[in-house]
């Protein structure tokens, strides 16, 4: 399966996501994010870490377009997101995979439905979600499960759902924000590997997380957050 | 431009699934709307058939003068000459003793049983008449008390009140269905907001998770709105058969019964039917378009 959809436009070369002197401070006077700079380039793999309150799904939200930074620049794939406004902002959410601690799978869908979801809100026909919803669940190792609803499904499973959904449109980049909050240490493992498979075939990923010893295990990049960025690793 | 096409048959199915789980507060909707349009249909059927009896009415003659039986022609027609110079009055129409006679006698023994027999000189039906049209505006009573005074009238009929006071009560229910029909569009339009206001919120977490997911707005809003669209057009289609059906009975029951009379007509549902159907729907789906639009904007901030 091939990760880069660039959907026939001329390929942009730089870095995938730019944070510049980004500050977040909410209406209550929060300050999640304060002057936060760092860069991401296409097809890495990164988390994000810091203790809670350091303000990892502010920066998420940024991304997503759900909050707005009081101040600063965030470039995803060369566009401003200041830029996007409007109907854009779905279209733009298409482009970006995203996965949470919760799932969010809708419980009166079957698995199936959830991820072929996805592919419905774009228009895409029926021949083309059934093959891309089959590759997607062959890549998590859930194709068995298919006609099951989340509810029959243990949280790693449901986790791995979510994961095929957020990949089945071929985005170019996968967000996750506690991927494995809720889940157990071998089911972490899992889906962090789950996640670096993606990667390898593509995929800018960004997962925020504070789970040392699988970040340690991977040795990925390490984004630390605390406020601001306090220090960037790199390996 | 299929993908577009494919989109709305997923929210057209999308919208139908909705409908089928909340039938139960769909239902009340549509009965809501139903009602609505039944009773905004038929005031308004009430009030075109008051205004067509009126206008009848208003072809007739206001005032009827009847001369004592002794006044001869020649005299009758100099008092018609006098009366036609009245400003107050549009034409007068000379009804002869033979004409009054056979008028009575056409009307009380329709079917010749010849119970005149041999009254046929009686006074009581010989006596000159005269039907008088007055100009608009004329105060009807105020003429039969004049004409009452002159010594060759026998007796008076001023009909012209009765117009305006049907005329009252036709203004009367013209406000009447539209404050009624303010009132119940106002109904609907809650009760419907609040169905698909339960919907919604029954749907809030799903309609998170298709906005993360980069579902357009409406796209979410889609099956909202056919929802709505679809309330509106069902208790549309109710209320039209519905109204049909009572007017052409109405109809046929008031016209059979004789109840009227002969002299007075009333219009058909076919009559009064100007494109109902169309504004009927047209009133139906506006009212369940902008209920729902209305629940969504509120609770989902799309
Ligand atoms: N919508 C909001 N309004 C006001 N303050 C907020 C809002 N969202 C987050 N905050 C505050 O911003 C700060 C950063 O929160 P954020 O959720 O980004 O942290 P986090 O790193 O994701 O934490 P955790 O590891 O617990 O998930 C916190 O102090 C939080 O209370
Ligand atoms: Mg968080």
């Amino acid at each position: 399966m091939e990760q880069k959809n660039n959907g026939g436009k001329t390929k942009y070369m730089g870095p995938d996501i730019v944070f510049e002197n980004v500050t977040k401070e909410y209406d209550n006077g929060v300050k999640a994010l304060d002057s936060v700079s760092f860069s991401i380039n296409s097809g890495e793999f990164a988390f994000l870490m810091g203790h809670s309150g350091s303000g990892k799904s502010s920066l998420i939200k940024l991304l997503m377009l759900e909050e707005r930074p009081t101040s600063g620049n965030i470039i995803v794939q060369g566009t401003n997101l200041a830029d996007i406004k409007g109907a854009n902002v779905p279209r733009f959410r298409r482009n970006i995979g995203v996965v949470f601690q919760d799932f969010r799978l809708i419980q009166s869908k079957t698995v199936y439905e959830n991820i072929a979801f996805a592919m419905e809100i774009i228009g895409s026909d029926r021949a083309t979600i059934n093959k891309q919803v089959d590759i997607a669940l062959e890549l998590v190792g859930l194709k068995h499960k298919k006609h099951e609803k989340p509810n029959c499904l243990s949280g790693g499973e449901q986790q791995r759902v979510a994961i095929a959904r957020a990949v089945v449109n071929l985005p170019g980049m996968i967000i996750a924000d506690e991927p494995t909050g809720n889940l157990d240490p071998d089911n972490s493992v899992e889906i962090m590997q789950l996640l670096k498979k993606i990667n390898d075939m593509g995929a800018t990923v960004l997962i925020a997380t504070h789970e040392d010893t699988i970040v340690k295990n991977l040795s990925q990049r390490v984004i630390q957050l605390d406020h601001g960025v306090r220090q960037i690793g790199q390996e | 431009m299929m993908r577009f096409i494919r989109t709305v048959y997923y929210v057209l199915k999308q919208g139908l699934k909705s409908i089928c789980k909340n039938l139960f507060m769909v239902s009340a909707s549509v009965v809501v709307v139903f009602a609505t349009l039944l009773m905004m249909g038929g005031l308004w059927a009430i009030s075109e058939n008051i205004q067509f009896v009126v206008e009848q009415y208003k072809e007739r003659p206001d005032i009827r003068i009847n001369l004592h039986s002794y006044i001869e022609q020649e005299e009758a027609e100099e008092l018609k000459a006098v009366l036609e110079k009245d400003g107050r009055v549009k034409s007068v129409v000379l009804i002869t003793k033979e004409e009054t006679r056979n008028n009575i006698i056409n009307f009380l023994d329709g079917d010749g049983a010849g119970i005149f027999e041999g009254h046929e000189e009686s006074p009581a039906l010989n006596y000159i008449s005269f039907d008088i049209m007055l100009e608009a505006y004329t105060d009807g009573a105020a003429f039969k008390a004049e004409a009452e005074k002159l010594v060759s009238v026998d007796n008076v009929r001023d009909t012209s009140g009765f117009i305006s006071k049907l005329e009252v009560v036709l203004f009367w229910i013209r406000i009447g269905t539209v404050a009624a029909t303010v009132a119940m569009a106002v109904l609907s339009v809650l009760l419907i907001f609040n169905t698909v206001k339960l919907t919604v919120f029954a749907r809030k977490r799903e309609i998170e998770i298709m906005k993360y997911i980069g579902a357009s707005d409406w796209y979410i809003c889609g099956p909202f709105v056919i929802e709505g669209v679809f309330t509106g057009l069902v208790g549309a289609l109710l209320a039209y058969f519905m109204l049909g059906g009572i007017c052409n009975g109405l109809y046929k029951t008031l016209t059979q019964s004789n109840f009227l009379g002969d002299t007075i007509s009333l219009l058909a549902f076919k009559d009064i039917d100007v494109n109902f159907l169309l504004w009927y729907i047209l009133a139906g789906v506006a009212t369940g378009v902008i209920a729902s639009l209305w629940a969504i904007r509120k609770h989902v901030n799309v």
